[in-house]
């Protein structure tokens, strides 16, 4: 990431939603070592037991839980966009901004595939991880 | 907790609405002094404040000691004030807070203030309660998205259908036209609804609350107090508040944090969801609504779009749901709300409610879902009065 460009969240969060690596980019989660739990975003802690989590890659390949079409959104996301909640294997549940191809809509048990993008400009350059649904 | 109660002795409120002229101060002040004389108390005898608010520091430049202002425009000095700031259920905080106060014997006359003023707005158009959603808001998150989603959710499983959602506004637009206090006091049709400007998913702008001015104040007394000057025109109150459990993957159709807050409510009460007769519900959306009659109890899972459309939370059914005009009338002062609901159930129970009156009311309750965390809502709140 850029000076310019930010991760949803960056300045708030210890742990970043996202890292480059060789093959692009990766959605990041914690694991607790001890009882194997994911979550998304990141915890430094494990809140069922207080280890401290891995940082490890989620899975890129999840389902579509819920996905809407935004018609008015807030200052920075103009409308018409998508949102959904996307199942991944890990059992976790991200929120997200979906790219949904041209004369289809999202709707429960798409496949949906990390292909993030910059999501924003104002007031700085956001890239997110972005969802692509499909059949 | 202990076996003594607390008790509303006096409610007030200003009507509410978009008041961009008026200061914060003006509105506290005129809700405080309203429940005051309502409960026949000097400022002089009041032995704390608890003042709920939660956007006066992004909106007015004014993060702390709305309690102190509001409390000096009321010539209240020299006690403890706390000033509580926790999402949309920063009045209901506040009632926690009170209730807690007074059973502990800290304070015999406890003043409990929601104040808000929306309409005075840096940085228009930003979703406004969102603390907690970092991430999210970077990604075009917005309360009305999550019931967008949840509302997608709920129809396709239980059948819910988007006339039934409709069927909230209507409701509560309805019972909102027979109170001197809502934002809006207009009806509106199942049609208008449908027809108005399309938002998120299935939701339209009908569907979603507005943003408000306005503040609410109850008096709070002990059960010493209510020894001496009887319990004619008391309210018994008990109020449960927790914050969220942040489970990730999991039936977004329900808040379990609000099943598991309800059942501690109703326990601490001492009744049942089947011995509420009135009810204020956090409806800031349609769908919203719906699920927390499921989540309170009043009918079985899923099957809260068939209560708004037999007509059993209207008025004359068998659990009037929102009769003082719920958010979608009555406007979100987001601190406000909490005291606001409670200032409702305490009318009705005390049969003071005019032409939105339920016959006979004993039991009311007040509901607050607070904020997002992690993807799950941050704070339940929830109130139960008696006589």
């Amino acid at each position: 990431v850029s000076a310019e460009t930010f991760l949803p969240g960056e300045d708030a969060r210890e742990i970043p939603v996202m890292r480059r690596s060789e093959e692009g980019w990766e959605l990041l989660g914690s694991r607790c070592p001890r009882c194997g739990e994911h979550r998304y975003p990141a915890r430094v802690l494990c809140p069922h037991d207080l280890s401290e989590c891995d940082v490890v890659a989620l899975s890129p390949v999840g389902v579509v839980y819920a996905a809407a079409q935004v018609h008015l959104g807030p200052v920075g996301f103009p409308a018409p966009y998508w949102v959904g909640w996307i199942d991944l294997p890990e059992e976790v549940r991200v929120y997200t901004i979906l790219d949904v191809p041209d004369g289809t809509e999202a709707v429960p048990g798409d496949r949906a595939e990390l292909a993030p993008r910059v999501v924003r400009t104002e007031p700085h350059e956001v890239v997110g991880p972005v969802f692509r649904t499909g059949r | 907790v202990s076996g003594s109660a607390a008790y509303v002795a006096g409610v007030g409120m200003t009507r509410f609405g978009r008041f961009p002229e008026r200061a914060v101060a003006s509105l506290g002040r005129e809700a405080g002094l309203a429940a005051l004389r309502d409960a026949g108390v000097e400022p002089s005898a009041v032995q704390a404040v608890v003042c709920g608010s939660a956007r006066s520091g992004t909106l007015l430049g004014r993060e702390s000691g709305l309690g102190q202002l509001v409390g000096w425009e009321l010539g209240i000095r020299h006690v403890p004030v706390h000033n509580l700031k926790n999402y949309c259920a920063s009045g209901a905080d506040a009632m926690d807070v009170g209730r807690t106060i007074v059973q502990s014997g800290d304070a015999d006359v406890v003043l409990v203030l929601g104040v808000e003023k929306m309409s005075q707005r840096r940085g228009r158009g930003a979703a406004l309660t969102s603390d907690g959603m970092e991430v999210e808001g970077d990604l075009g998150f917005s309360p009305p998205g999550y019931f967008g989603l949840l509302a997608q959710r709920h129809m396709a499983e239980y059948g819910t259908t988007r006339e039934q959602l409709a069927m909230v506004a209507v409701k509560n637009r309805r019972m909102g036209a027979m109170s001197p206090y809502p934002q809006y006091r207009d009806t509106v049709t199942v049609e208008d609804v449908l027809d108005s400007r399309p938002m998120v998913g299935v939701l339209n702008l009908l569907d979603c609350c507005p943003t408000t001015d306005g503040a609410a104040a109850v008096v709070l007394v002990s059960e010493a107090v209510a020894d001496r000057v009887g319990r004619a025109r008391l309210v018994r109150v008990s109020t449960v508040l927790r914050s969220g459990l942040y489970d990730q993957v999991k039936d977004a159709t329900t808040f379990d944090l609000d099943v598991r807050t309800a059942h501690a409510a109703y326990e601490r009460a001492g009744i049942g969801p089947e011995d509420v007769d009135v009810a204020e519900v956090h409806d800031a959306f349609t769908i919203a609504e719906i699920v927390h009659y499921e989540d309170l109890g009043f009918c079985a899972k899923g099957d809260g779009g068939k209560l708004v459309h037999e007509g059993v939370t209207d008025l004359g059914g068998r659990l009037p749901v929102s009769t003082g005009g719920g958010l979608m009338s009555r406007g979100h002062p987001l601190g406000a709300t909490g005291v606001a609901q409670v200032v409702e159930v305490a009318t009705q129970l005390r049969g003071e409610a005019g032409e939105r009156q339920v016959e006979g009311a004993r039991v009311g309750l007040t509901h607050v879902a607070g904020g997002f965390m992690e993807g799950d809502i941050a704070t339940s709140g929830i109130a139960v009065l008696s006589r």
